[in-house]
């Protein structure tokens, strides 16, 4: 009896170990990855990292004999990549709001939860699919416009990722609050656009900095359009139209590893600013409910 | 009248994102229709050629298609021990611990390093290791993208994991206790038994964004056509074969490019439907 006994707690030693041993052991390279990125990049940040610099083009990414010689800097990286995914954000925040109300408010009918299913389920689409499909749908009629192309498809991948945090938010709610709104008599449409809406500002705020803390590592969406918009127009200027094209474009150029280093380290600091200030905007949303997904 | 302006606003834009979906699938399969037509879709998929230079060009995805399920496959179960290990530290055993919220935290933030920067990482560190080991094609093999890959999926599989484990009541894993079972039996024996669905709905998500993933593959699977025999040779994949060739001017390349997004967009979808489907199960 004795033994068995000894043998249960030995074995719950023994897996306690494993399990902290395989943590460990899986936290290790992700501090790695984070010391290269330091180790490598703040050496630049002394250098004059945000003057402007000529890339010399010969990678097989263009794939054109000639050399040609196109400016590009960190900083207008850093804004090309705010601006796109302004540009995503400016259809995909009213459409995956006003969407997730109707499945909200719909919750209990079949036909508002296959739509749920399936608009969630976008979140599984491949990046490189959706920039393909964007670059179809606006490069290729209007012989142009990757910008628009590049925050269409950024759109598209941000709508579940609204969805998600605006459905957190909603059943976060206190359902009282509409219901004393309709009880005083307000209309459906009132109580939505007066009660609801406005008592979710902060959480939906919070929502729309994670999505952004998320698109603006988006590269290969942009890549592609990039890739696609070069190949018809023969125009590179656009090539470091976003930060992580701009890293793609320095990992294709021999002498320019080093910036790839400073400009990665810029791209996951901003990811982290973001980050850290939703978090802090939805601190006090996380302590009503902790629901982390 | 405002009552309805509103309410159709709000059926127009679930109905938006129904078409948007139905616009991308018409998209892919009306560009990927020539290629099928010039090869037919079986000869498609399970042909292994692939060479634009030849008459009329020949275009077959099979080997694509194999080497992106094994990268794929292998990177996920790399990835199964550590997430679950981190799952269950941060849902089970160290619950109710200050440092289960400090390992949430690392690993959340790490789930956000973008994974271009996980690929660089790969090139100029794992690398010359595996070049060091003469494992792979110069260093670059399949299973140097999957490790990579591996270590991309491990935050978002674990979070997901840690979530359905945490959801196990607490009365069981208590009655448990008092029938004296020891922490170890209380996690093999009821939190991942209960948590077993959603488990397996997370693993299946990670599996279809490891299908996806792009720049990681592309920049660490060596870009060679060859049969994926073994997975220390350098392969390629679907997404690497996407973004080596997107806009180039065969015509029925290009078609066969949307083809290969098409089955791809396909798997994946199917993979997050089943998924989403489980997690429902799974929380109901």
């Amino acid at each position: 009896m004795k033994s068995r006994q000894t043998y249960r707690i030995w074995i719950n030693r023994i897996c306690s170990g494993l399990v902290c041993l395989f943590c460990l052991l899986a936290l290790v390279p992700f501090f790695a990855v984070v010391w290269s990125l330091l180790s490598h990049g703040l050496e630049l940040f002394h250098t004059n990292l945000f003057d402007q610099l000529f890339l010399n083009y010969s990678d097989e990414m263009v794939r054109q004999v000639e050399e040609t010689s196109v400016s590009a800097n960190i900083l207008y990286g850093m804004g090309g990549s705010l601006l796109i995914v302004i540009i995503g954000l400016i259809p995909a925040v009213p459409l995956g709001i006003l969407f997730t109300l109707y499945v909200f408010e719909n919750r209990f009918h079949g036909f508002a939860s296959l739509i749920y299913y399936l608009g969630a389920s976008i979140s599984g689409i491949p990046s490189v699919i959706i920039g393909m499909i964007a670059y179809l749908w606006i490069v290729e009629p209007l012989n142009g416009f990757p910008a628009l192309a590049g925050g269409l498809s950024l759109s598209i991948m941000m709508l579940p990722i609204i969805s998600h945090y605006t459905l957190h938010v909603l059943n976060i709610l206190p359902v009282g609050l509409k219901e004393s709104a309709m009880a005083l008599g307000a209309s459906y449409t009132d109580t939505m656009l007066r009660i609801v809406l406005p008592s979710m500002k902060n959480g939906l705020f919070a929502g729309i900095l994670m999505t952004v803390s998320r698109m603006i590592a988006q590269s290969v969406p942009l890549i592609i359009i990039v890739m696609g918009t070069s190949a018809i127009q023969g125009d590179k200027s656009l090539s470091h139209a976003a930060l992580p094209v701009l890293i793609w474009n320095f990992f294709n150029c021999p002498d320019m590893i080093h910036r790839m280093w400073a400009a990665s380290l810029t791209l996951f600091l901003m990811v982290l600013v973001l980050t850290v200030f939703a978090k802090c905007m939805s601190y006090p949303l996380q302590n009503k409910k902790r629901i982390s997904l | 009248m405002k009552e309805r302006i509103f309410k159709t606003a709000l059926f127009c834009a679930a109905a938006v994102v129904l078409l948007l979906i139905a616009g991308m699938l018409y998209t892919l399969i009306l560009q990927s229709l020539p290629v099928f037509r010039h090869s037919g879709v079986i000869q498609f998929i399970i042909s292994q050629e692939w060479n634009p230079e030849k008459e009329g060009g020949t275009y077959g995805g099979g080997l694509l298609i194999a080497g992106t399920f094994l990268t794929a496959s292998t990177a996920l179960l790399v990835s199964i021990p550590f997430s679950i290990s981190i799952a269950l530290f941060i849902g089970a055993y160290y619950k109710e611990k200050p440092i289960a919220y400090w390992v949430m935290t690392i690993i959340d933030i790490c789930g956000r390093i973008p994974s271009i920067i996980f690929g660089i990482w790969g090139y100029f560190t794992l690398r010359p290791l595996f070049m060091l080991l003469n494992i792979g094609d110069d260093g670059f093999s399949i299973l140097l993208a999957a490790l990579v890959l591996a270590l991309m999926l491990i935050p978002y599989s674990s979070a997901v994991t840690a979530y359905f484990i945490r959801r196990t009541p607490q009365s069981i894993q208590e009655g448990a206790y008092c029938l004296g079972a020891t922490h170890t039996e209380v996690v093999w024996k009821i939190c991942l038994p209960y948590a077993k669905k959603g488990i397996i709905a997370a693993f299946i998500l990670s599996l279809g964004k490891a299908l996806g993933e792009t720049i990681i593959v592309a920049i660490l699977i060596g870009n060679n056509y060859l049969i994926p025999s073994q997975i220390t040779r350098s392969g390629s994949s679907i997404t690497n074969m996407i973004l080596r060739r997107f806009g180039t001017t065969h015509e029925l390349e290009m078609s066969a490019l949307f083809a290969l997004a098409l089955l791809l967009f396909l798997f994946t979808f199917g993979m997050n439907l089943i998924a989403r489907r489980l997690i429902r199960r799974a929380t109901a």
